[in-house]
């Protein structure tokens, strides 16, 4: 209890902000203690959300496993089906043919974009501004129509294969990538005059929830929450999987690691994404999209730890086989889980009116924290 | 710095940390894979990180059941060095106890818990040792290859 309290007679309070919320971004419960409108101490309750995804893992092939993987940070579903596929492949030691590495990459740095514009828009709602919402569900809604082209699906897309992809692209796919980019590059900038440096949003975000570098390294952050921080620290370049090391990009970071750093790292990537697709797009030449691959996939016995930058950061996948057609063990390790442990720490010593603009830079998705 | 420097260095001031060899008939390690006694293992990991090696950054802590006993897996990375090393520590299966690094890496703290919630691992040292991701009230540990689902109002 601290002086003030003592001295004033008023009571420590607890405050219970979710499971049910609209600024959690899903069910996650955070168990607040108060001194007036300082925060003392935080916990995250999380679980709501559980489906035991590492023991379903268990019990199913490797090849089912994929379409598992669009469940966890269901919001970047391609992400996830990268990550789900490397671990087997270098197991078995395919090499999945050129132009099915383009198609992938083009199709991760596609769902980098409707990630982070979802983070654009639901983080504007948290602090207040509603316009930007609609902005970015309407870019947004162009990503999907060009996955629904291609898979079928417009969220849990189960478009990876082992060896490959599952369908080669249609006809309309590429000149509808190409002009997505044209029509997307403005629209960045339509962003920053909308929201990034609005006075009132930066009032909200500048300065507020700053993570240093030693904390960010400390609590294992990863993606743009570590960026922010300015490190740079990027799974494409730090340990390149896929055809990452083929292409130019820049990795941007921030400086101070507060609100505003973490939200600009993202916007920056978008367009940084908008590159790669580029790029693999000149790079895409006809070809197979699958490897040659045994139609039961049975792994050799072996382990192996294959990480993915996913949108929120770094998506691990820690596979053990036993030689058999399902996994021994699947461990899944989330960004959004690690990420969101730093929130104790953080939110320790704010007001309460800043745990919503803290929570929302962290960019997580409960389907991926609690799996 | 290659993997056998890593090894040389860990040997000279843990003699007790051994480089871990893939049984028989499986894949070798795709990347530097040491054991390490369970006792000892708050030491090692101080040392890996703060010592030479500059291991500053815990990617990912995993249970294992390997159904004789029980594996931690620490998968560990340099940001300033860029080197990676698996850590494993096996464990007595009746016993499962090993002490925290919570300590070491904050990063451990959710990791640990979910290793207990999971595998009923215990990390002695702890802050905050509860489940974390399964429901309230919750019986057995989900992830142990012996564990049997009980049916609920669901099933």
């Amino acid at each position: 209890m601290t002086e003030t309290l003592k001295n004033t007679g008023f009571e420590e309070m607890t405050l219970n902000m979710g499971p049910q919320h609209p600024s959690t971004h899903g069910v996650l419960h955070l168990l607040l203690k108060m001194d007036g409108e300082v925060i003392t101490e935080a916990r995250p309750d999380i679980g709501y959300l559980h489906r035991g995804m590492e023991k379903l893992a268990e019990k199913r092939t490797w090849g089912a496993n994929i379409a598992l993987s669009d469940r966890w940070d269901y919001i970047a579903s391609m992400s996830n089906n990268f990550a789900a596929v490397l671990g087997p492949e270098k197991l078995m030691n395919i090499a999945v043919p050129k132009r099915a590495e383009y198609i992938r990459i083009i199709m991760a740095e596609l769902n980098r974009i409707a990630s982070h514009l979802i983070f654009f828009g639901t983080y504007g709602i948290d602090i207040g501004a509603f316009t930007p919402f609609f902005y970015a569900f309407r870019e947004r809604e162009m990503i999907l129509d060009l996955y629904e082209s291609v898979c079928g699906a417009r969220l849990t897309y189960n478009y990876f294969r082992i060896g490959g992809v599952s369908a080669d692209l249609p006809e309309e796919f590429v000149p509808g990538v190409k002009a997505f980019i044209k029509y997307f590059r403005p629209k960045l900038k339509e962003y920053d005059t909308l929201l990034s440096t609005n006075p009132i949003f930066m009032d909200r975000t500048v300065g507020v929830g700053a993570i240093s570098k030693e904390e960010a390294v400390d609590w294992a952050l990863s993606g743009p929450n570590i960026r922010a921080s300015g490190i740079s620290f990027d799974i494409r370049k730090e340990d390149p999987y896929s055809v990452y090391s083929e292409f130019d990009f820049n990795i941007p970071t921030g400086k101070n690691g507060d609100c505003w750093d973490r939200y600009m790292v993202r916007m920056n990537e978008m367009s940084e994404s908008a590159r790669i697709i580029e790029q693999a797009l000149e790079k895409l030449e006809p070809g197979d999209i699958m490897a040659k691959v045994a139609k039961v996939i049975r792994p050799p016995a072996g382990e192996i730890y294959t990480h993915v930058e996913a949108p929120k950061g770094e998506l691990g996948v820690y596979c053990i086989s036993d030689g058999s057609t399902m996994p021994y063990r699947y461990k899944v390790r989330g960004p959004s889980f690690v990420n969101l442990a730093i929130l104790q720490k953080m939110l320790r010593g704010l007001k309460i009116a800043d745990v919503v603009a803290v929570l929302g830079s962290i960019d997580i998705v409960l389907g991926e924290v609690d799996r | 710095m290659t993997d056998q420097e890593i090894l040389a260095k860990i040997a000279e001031k843990f003699p007790a940390v051994v480089e871990s060899k893939p049984a028989a008939g499986t894949l070798p390690a795709y990347s530097l894979t040491v054991e390490a006694p369970a006792a000892s293992i708050a030491e090692v990991c101080a040392w890996l990180k703060s010592g030479g090696l500059k291991f500053d950054y815990l990617a990912s802590l995993s249970g294992v059941d390997l159904k004789d006993k029980l594996q931690v897996v620490y998968h560990l990375y340099s940001l300033e060095m860029k080197h990676k090393l698996v850590l494993k520590v096996n464990l007595d299966r009746a016993v499962p106890e090993l002490p925290s690094v919570s300590s070491v890496w904050q990063a451990a703290n959710w990791h640990e818990r979910e290793a207990y919630d999971m595998f009923g691992i215990k990390f002695t040292g702890h802050p905050y040792l509860e489940r974390i991701l399964t429901a309230e009230g919750f019986e057995g540990y989900p992830l142990l290859k012996d564990f049997i689902a009980k049916p609920d109002q669901y099933d």
